[in-house]
This record gives structure tokens, sequence and C-alpha cells, in this order.
């Protein structure tokens, strides 16, 4: 009996917070986190309750007013089929991934979690419910990974007190005045990531406690890409924002690492509404693989794997427009990817390059139907998708070398570092040209070295897609015809002293990728 | 001096000369620092060239920046031929330039990059390499950094995407042998789609030759002899050295062989049929430049001398065309005669050169499209051509009458220059043409150039001298073609309204598109 008091905990605190405001609610609210972390402790052990600890936390910190918000018969009708729905979508799917023999409802009690969260941020009734639903997202992300590879109390908690960034936007305690600071910082922090890679000196995992930290491989170079993207390109008051990309990219325990992601893009979606949905369904499919790979039956479980990181890969750079979401949780979701894809077998490889290029046709079009549409102003730029596209073509091209790999790391580089949003003159200053450079397509820019390599990789891997990356990267050369009458995006940082080092950086990547190919590590 | 200094030397002059006249903008001398650099690094490109063996090739690797482009220097006949003409062409265009005191733009560093990222185009030592600086000479030529700028935007968007051929084929390189570099890549690497992927950057350039090239407004264009028509050339040599000479079958011989012999008949006939267009030399250039495509098509070792010589020395004769001249100066007179292609021009020596091959293949009807060519092209110069009086006194004048005594004596040319490109792009038997003070021997028979070339010089000055001017054929001929009539549209696309069906604007259209990545994810999980 006791197994199902859990998830009865849960549902009578998802009723009353419902039903209720102010306390009560909030007080509703903590009891559906303790029936979770209570589900958890009889699940794996004791020690996951230690998971709880952050999502509390953050529920406490977000209150609840007092007087309920009035609301129309549309609004609660919709809002109880989106919990009703999301419910029963959790039930199915901790059907299909129980954990071990335990009762249904003990193994939902965690995707229930997820399922109260998510309606909470898709039909907020208030701007804070949104910020508490996005808090339950991102713990229960961490609950529902730590089933598939438990971890220890210590990683559990830190993946808990991850929650508490959405709290942190919400009430925005990263002071302005530490922005500087906290830049140069994560500046200097990527440097020296970026200088460890390049000297390619092994580095052994570093732990403390049960949180182990791993640097083989792309994730250093990675550290030093999303750090540096944050510092210098992020919009204003979002660059602490990197070191949980660090954090995602530097984990080794798959509970945190996305965790992290999911509070990374909390953040964004705080910030820039625009491919918010997207951007949650692309986690979603990036949980799925994790998940898969502890829960699921050895038979079906690769192939759905491969299937899930391609289709996240495809809604991410559907989502990854502007904003966070270029800057930061693209590069890092796209390093991620890169890590993935290596450990792919022959037959999910193939599998991952059908999504890919299926992927690229569906981004070119869905730009051509925007820009086609009556009576809208141009604001969807050929360029973007067409990155987009190599990206996803060089992701899936695993070569020898690494070219490919390579390749997807120059493009998201220039994705996330090199903006096209301010007009700048070309003739005005040195500085102003290397900004033009940088966005350009020639060499020694960082598009022109990307888009090269893209096409030479996806060759390798077959001769479908090198053609189709060669007709991407033809179309790329007509990308400044095609946008002349995109209007101009609005501005996303103010411009300072350092516009410069962003495009400087790209075009040193564009100039010398095989110092960046050094640095991969592969 | 160390090998790796040498081989950069011609760059490194160029170079520090663009950082000179950059340092010190609108100086006097600008003019002159950018003449004398470029002729100094064509000298240390001839001296290279002469010291080299024959049939030597030096590869002189610097550092690996970019995978599979290495920086490498290729040494060899072809690169330092090539690269000496273009830079002797580039300093007598910067010479032209400086004479003319009129126009106070400041060209300077713009051709001084153009003309040194053609010259590491021509030295570069991998495929790779090569299409980088195919897309550095286009940005150094058009100078437009911003590629919204409007200055040329379609020649700048074309030559871009036809260059992502030679990508194409240098990947395809790398995926079968491992590399692009020239000197480890197989004969046999390339069949005929790559052939064909690779030609694509030599055709758009003859084509913006042919369609781009205005007339100069200006005193000097820089841009076809240097930027497209070198290259071209260049690269075309360079795909049948890759190919040991030799196309990778005959259907694709004959194909680029009557595709070259059409378009130079398309060229011609366009001249002839509108003699008074500004575009006319350009339209004869090309037409010289499609019969050279012909004839390397031709897998003999004395066609490929044909074509090289042809290549050759299109680029100081596209050089002469692209300067405006008084109109009854000798460099005007002699360049329209050059564009004739009658003989004792330099076109006429590498047909002459062919026509022998095709004879000796049994191929003699081939040789009736290049005489048409001829005879258009000389029916379409023909219109009131008269020798002038004046001797050559301008730069632009010597540099006409020079082409003119090169192609009466065409021995040193063919010895320091052409032979040493041929014989890279395949082996070319000794005995194969010989040079004598009377003109050009090959087994397959002679060419009296000076002879020839006396012969014609004198007819022509004596007919001028009597008054005569050489008759106008042209509107017999184009009174019995069909006149052009232009096409009106009853319908014209108003610009602000969008076409495409309401179908695309629904949400229909988005469903489909979702819809179909569905079905895909569905049968890449189900597929075995």
């Amino acid at each position: 009996m006791i197994v199902y008091l859990p998830a009865a905990l849960f549902l009578l605190g998802l009723l009353v917070a419902y039903g209720s405001a102010g306390l009560r609610r909030q007080a509703a609210t903590l009891v559906m986190v303790l029936g979770a972390a209570w589900a958890l402790a009889l699940l794996l052990d004791p020690g996951a309750a230690a998971w709880g600890a952050g999502v509390v936390l953050a529920t406490v910190l977000l209150p609840r007013p007092a007087q309920r918000v009035p609301s129309t018969f549309e609004v609660l009708s919709r809002r109880a089929l989106t919990i009703a729905g999301l419910m029963v979508l959790a039930l199915v799917v901790a059907s299909q991934l129980p954990v071990g023999e335990n009762p249904l409802l003990l193994n939902a009690v965690p995707w229930f979690l997820g399922a109260a969260g998510t309606a909470w941020a898709l039909n907020p009734i208030d701007p804070r419910e949104r910020a508490q639903g996005h808090v339950l997202m991102v713990g229960a992300s961490g609950a529902v990974i730590l089933l598939a590879a438990p971890a220890g109390v210590v990683t559990a908690a830190a993946a808990g007190l991850l929650a508490l960034v959405p709290v942190i936007v919400a009430r925005r305690w990263v002071r302005p005045q530490w922005r500087r600071l906290l830049s140069l910082l994560m500046l200097a922090l990527a440097a020296l990531a970026a200088i460890l890679a390049l000297t390619g000196m092994p580095i052994a995992r570093q732990s403390a406690g049960d949180l182990v930290f791993g640097f083989a491989g792309p994730v250093l170079l990675g550290v030093a890409v999303v750090l540096a993207a944050a510092a210098l390109v992020a919009p204003f008051e979002s660059e602490w924002t990197g070191i949980l990309a660090a954090l995602a990219l530097l984990a080794t325990a798959p509970a945190l690492r996305w965790s992290a992601i999911a509070a990374l893009i909390a953040a964004s979606t705080a910030v820039e509404r625009d491919g918010e949905r997207p951007a949650w369904m692309a986690f979603a499919a990036f949980g799925a693989v994790p998940l898969l790979q502890g829960l699921a039956p050895p038979q079906w479980s690769s192939r759905f794997q491969a299937v899930a990181l391609g289709t996240a890969l495809v809604l991410m750079l559907y989502a990854a427009r502007r904003g966070l979401f270029r800057a930061v949780v693209l590069p890092a979701t796209g390093f991620l990817v890169l890590l993935a894809v290596g450990s792919l077998s022959a037959g999910n490889l193939t599998r991952f390059q059908w999504i890919a290029a299926i992927g690229v046709l569906v981004l070119i079009g869905r730009t051509i139907l925007l820009r086609t549409a009556p009576r809208s102003p141009a604001t969807a730029s050929f360029r973007d998708p067409l990155l987009a596209g190599l990206l996803l073509l060089a992701s899936s091209a695993r070569d020898a070398l690494g070219l490919g790999a390579l390749a997807a790391v120059l493009l998201l580089i220039d994705l996330a570092l090199v903006r096209q949003d301010v007009a700048i003159q070309a003739a005005s200053s040195l500085r102003n040209r290397l900004v033009v450079l940088a966005r350009s397509n020639w060499p020694p820019a960082i598009t022109f070295a990307g888009g090269s390599l893209a096409v030479i990789a996806a060759l390798q891997a077959s001769l479908a897609l090198g053609l189709l990356a060669a007709l991407l990267l033809a179309a790329l050369q007509l990308s400044p015809l095609l946008d002349r009458d995109v209007a101009q995006r609005e501005v996303e940082r103010p411009r300072s002293a350092w516009h410069w080092v962003g495009p400087a950086i790209a075009i040193a990547c564009g100039t010398a990728p095989a110092v960046l190919l050094r640095m991969l590590r592969l | 001096m160390p090998l790796a200094v040498q081989a950069l030397l011609p760059l490194a002059v160029l170079l520090a000369a663009a950082l000179a006249v950059r340092m010190r903008p609108r100086q006097r001398h600008n003019g002159w620092i950018a003449t004398g650099s470029t002729a100094l690094a064509a000298l240390i490109g001839l001296i290279e060239l002469v010291r080299l063996a024959p049939g030597e090739r030096v590869d002189v690797p610097y550092l690996t920046t970019f995978p599979y482009a290495d920086l490498l220097i290729r040494l060899d006949g072809l690169s330092l031929a090539f690269a000496t003409i273009t830079l002797v062409t580039a300093s007598l265009l910067m010479l032209v330039r400086q004479q003319d005191r009129r126009d106070r733009r400041d060209p300077w560093s713009g051709w001084l990059l153009t003309s040194a990222a053609v010259c590491a185009l021509i030295l570069a030592g991998n495929l790779l390499l090569v299409y980088v600086f195919l897309q550095v000479v286009t940005l150094a030529w058009s100078g437009a950094l911003d590629e919204r700028a409007p200055r040329r935007l379609r020649l700048r968007l074309t030559l871009q995407i036809a260059d992502v051929g030679l990508l194409l084929a240098a990947a395809s390189a790398i995926q079968s042998v491992g590399t692009s570099s020239f000197s480890g890549v197989p004969s046999d690497t390339f069949g005929v789609a790559a052939f064909w992927l690779m030609l694509l950057p030599v055709v758009v350039r003859l084509d913006a030759l042919a369609s781009a090239a205005r007339p100069p407004v200006a005193a000097v264009l820089f841009g076809p002899a240097i930027a497209w028509l070198a290259p071209a050339g260049y690269v075309l040599m360079r795909l049948l050295a890759l190919m040991g000479g030799r196309l990778p079958d005959r259907p694709t011989a004959v194909l680029l062989f009557l595709g070259g012999a059409l378009a130079a008949l398309v060229f011609a006939t366009a001249a002839l049929w509108m003699p008074r267009s500004a575009r006319q030399p350009s339209w004869l250039l090309a037409a010289q430049a499609a019969l050279a495509l012909a004839l390397s098509s031709a897998g003999e070792p004395l066609a490929t001398v044909a074509a090289a010589w042809l290549w050759l020395l299109l680029i100081p004769l596209a050089g002469l065309v692209s300067v405006r001249v008084e109109p009854r100066s000798p460099a005007a007179a002699l360049t329209r005669l050059q564009l004739a292609m009658v003989p004792a021009t330099l076109a006429f020596t590498g047909l002459v050169l062919g026509a022998l091959t095709l004879n000796a293949r049994g191929l003699a009807v081939a040789i009736i499209p290049l005489g048409l060519v001829v005879f258009l092209a000389a029916m379409a110069v023909s219109p009131g051509f008269k020798f002038p009086r004046v001797v050559p006194r301008t730069a632009s004048d010597v540099w006409a009458a020079v082409l003119v005594l090169v192609a009466a004596f065409p021995g040193p040319a063919i010895s320091v220059l052409v032979l040493p490109v041929a014989s890279t792009a395949r082996p070319v038997p000794a005995g194969t043409v010989s040079t004598t003070p009377l003109g050009v021997q090959t087994p397959l028979g002679p060419w009296p150039a000076l002879p020839v070339s006396v012969l014609v010089m004198a007819g022509l000055i004596i007919a001028s001298r009597a008054g005569a001017a050489v008759p106008d054929f042209g509107p017999l001929i184009r009174t019995r073609l069909p006149r052009w009539r232009a096409i009106r549209l009853p319908w014209r696309r108003p610009a602000s309204r969008r076409l495409a069906p309401r179908v695309l604007a629904s949400w229909w259209s988005r469903a489909a598109l979702w819809g179909g990545f569905g079905v895909v994810l569905l049968i890449a999980l189900v597929r075995p």
C-alpha cells in the first residue's frame, strides 16, 4: 500500500493546487514535489530524495497571490483539458518505460510532476504560474532521468537545485552591476578552456563526492564556445546562463546534464518566447536518449535513440532563431549531439542522416512558406536555415578525420557568435570591416570554412548528402541577394566596445580551422 | 636562398607593395610602385621558370591551417608560366593606367591585391586551395566586402556558385585518394562528372568575359584579363595536367570540342551582327577563348601545345582589349587585327597548330568550324579597318606592337612559356614542335609565321597608304539572316505582388511539411 502513497499525495496536491490560491496553493505544490521525492526514494534509493530539496526551495521562493486570478469558461476548459491530456500522456509513457517491477502509479509520479509543470507553462493564468511551471519542468526532467540513470546524493541534489534557475530569472537576482565582472570572468575561463583544449593534455575526470566532471573529446572546446558566446552576444543580463551551459557539457551524469539544459531553456524563454514550444519539444527528444538507454528494451532502444537525437537537433535548430536560444542553448546542445553521434552504430547513423536530410528540407521549406505568405513582412532570412541545414549534414557525416565534427563546430560558432542584426557601414572603420567580413561568405569568414568542410564531410558520408550540402552552399551564396528585403530585427544587445571581439574570434576560427580540429580532441 | 623563401617571393613583393600604397594613399608615385613591384614579381617568376629543369615539379609546403588545403606552393612549368604572363599583363595595365592623367582614382592597392590573389591561385598546390583562392580573387577584384553591395552583384554570385563545382571535385578527390594535392592525385581519379564540375568555373568566367566585360569607361579595366581569363585558362590547363592530358572518355572530348566550337561561332556571329556594339571586342575575345577550349579537348601533344599557346597569349590580348585607346591609334588598329584572327595574329598561329593535329588524325572536317570562326571574326572587324600612319607612342601602342612581333616570331614564346605549360599538362615528345627564325616546325607540317606576318602586314600597310579601306562584307551577310524581334509578354508581373499560390500560404502547407517530416521519422524507425 505504501507504494501508492506518493501518487495519492501528488494527486491530492494537484487537485488542491488547481482549486485554491495563495498559501494553500503553494503548500499544495510543495506536497506535489514531496510526493515526487518520496517516489524517487522508493524507486531508487533514499539518497535520491535529495533531489527534492532544490525544487522545494524554488517553490517556497515563488509565492502565490492570495486572490484567485479571475478567468473565463474557455480558459478553465483549456486548462482542464491540457492537464488531463498531459497526465494521460505521462501515464502512457511511464507504462512503456517502467523502473524494475514497481507499480505503474509509483513509476508515473515523476512523470506526473513534469506533466503538471508543462500544463502550467503552456496555459498559465499569470507569469508566476508560468515560472512555477518551469520550476516543475526543470525539476521533473532531473527526476525522470534519475530513474533511467541513477546517481548519488550530491548529483541528485545538484540536479534538483537547478530548479532554482527560473526563480533567479523571475526575481532578477543577478544584478546588472555584476554583469561586466561576470562577462570578464567567463571570457577568461573560455580562454583557459581553449588553451587546455589546444595543448591536448589529457585531463582526468574530476569529482566532488559523486559529482563527476569529464573533459574528454570536444567538451573543453564546447565550454569555451558557450562561455564566450554568453559573455559576448547573449541578451543583456543573461550572460550568466553560460555557466549553466558549461555545466551541462562538463557533467557526466545525465540527470545533471539534462537538468542544466532544461534550466537553460527555461531561462531563455523567460527572456524570449519565440521558439519556446519547439525548444521544449526538442528537449523532450533529447531527454528521450538517456531514458531509452536506461529503461527501454534493448531490441528497439538504439534505433529510437538515433531517431530521437536527430529529431531533437532538427527541432532545436528550428527553435533557435534568436536570443539566448541561438547564443547559448544551440551551441550547448550542438556539442552534446556531437558527443552522442560518435557512439551510434552504422545503421543508426544512417537513420540519423535521413532525419538530417529531411530536416534540411523542412527548415528551408518553412522559410519559403514564411516568405511567400501574403501581407506579411519578410522577417525570415534564408541564411539561417541554410546554415542550419549545413550543420545538420555536417553533424551526421561521421568521417574518420573528424571533418564533419569540425564543420559542425564552425557552423555552431557562426550561428552563435556572428550577429546579423545591426546594420554596419563597411567602409567606416577597420573594426566595422572586420564585422562585415565575419558576416559574409568570403574566406576567411567562418561561414566559408564551415560550409566548405561540411560539403567535403558530407560527400565522405554519401554522394546524396554531398550533393545536398553543395546545393546548400551554392544557395548560401545567394542569400545576400534573397535577404536584401528582410526586415531589420530589433537589436538584442546594446552595442559595446567589444562588439568586434565575436567577429574577430569567428574570423580566426575560419582562418585556421585546423587549430579547432586539434582542440576537438577526436 | 632557401626554396621556401624563393617560392614566396612574388607574393611577398606584391603584398609588400599593396601595404606600402595603402599606408600612403593618393600619393603620386603609388602607380609606379605598383607597376614596378608587379613587374618585379613577374621577373622573379620568369627567372624561376627559366631555372626550372624541363619536366621538374617542386612542391613547397608551409603549414596546415585548413584541413586538406595545406599551404603548399607548386612550382612547375604550368604555374610559373601562367604567373609570369599574368603578372606581366597586370604590370602593363598598371603602366597604362599610370600614364592616364585624367583619372584621379586610386586603384593601386585593389589591383595589387587582385594580382597577389591570382598569383596565389596559380601557385597553389592543391585543388581545395585553388577553390579558396578563386573566392579570394573574386573578393579582391570586386572589392565587395559587403555581399549586398549592388556593384556586379549577379556576376559575383554566379562566380561564387560556379566555383562550388571545383569544391565538389576536390571533395571527391579527398574521398577517393585522401588528398587533393596535385602531386598526390593519380590521373584516373576524376571521372566524367568530376570533370564537368571542374569545368564550371572555367565556363562561367569565359561567359563573364563575353557578357559582363563592358567597354572601358575608365582608362583600364583590370578584371577581365587578370581576374577572369587568367584563372580560367590556368584552371583548365591544370585540370588537363591532373588528368594526364586526356579527357575521361571520347564522348566528353567530342562534346567539349563541339561546345567550344559552337560557342565560338555564336560569339563571332554576334560580333558580326552588331559591329557597332561596344561589346564587340569582348565577343571576339570570348570566341578565341572558346576555340582554345575546343582545342584543349584533343588529346594529342601538338594540340596541347596549341591550346597552351592560345590560353597564355589570350591574357595579354585581353589586357589590351581592356584598355581605352584612341580610335585611330596603332593600338586600336593592331588590337582589331588580333581580334580578327587572320594570319599574322596570335590566334591564327594556335589555330594552325590545332588544324595540323586534327588533319593528321583524320578529322579534317573539324577544321571547318574553326575556319568559319576566323572568317566571321575577320568580317566583323573589317568595316573601315585601316592601318594608322603614326608610329607607336604610348604604352598600349608598344604593347600591341609587341604582340604582333610575338606572332611573327613565335619561337621565344614557345620555348620559354608554351612548352613548359604543355609538357606539364601532358608528356610532349621531343620534336613535337621546334622553332626556327622563320616560324614553327612540326612533324605534321610547318608554320612559316614570319613570312606570313610580313606579307599580311605589308599588304595591310600598302592598302592603307593607297587609301583603300577593307571592304565591309558584313551587310551582305546580315541582310540574309532573319531579324530577331523582341517578344513582348502580354502581362507584366506587379513588383509588389507575391506569386505564391494561396495553398502555400495556408496552414495546409505547414501541416504537409511537418507531416512529411513525421513520415520520414516513422520510416527511419521501422527500417531494418
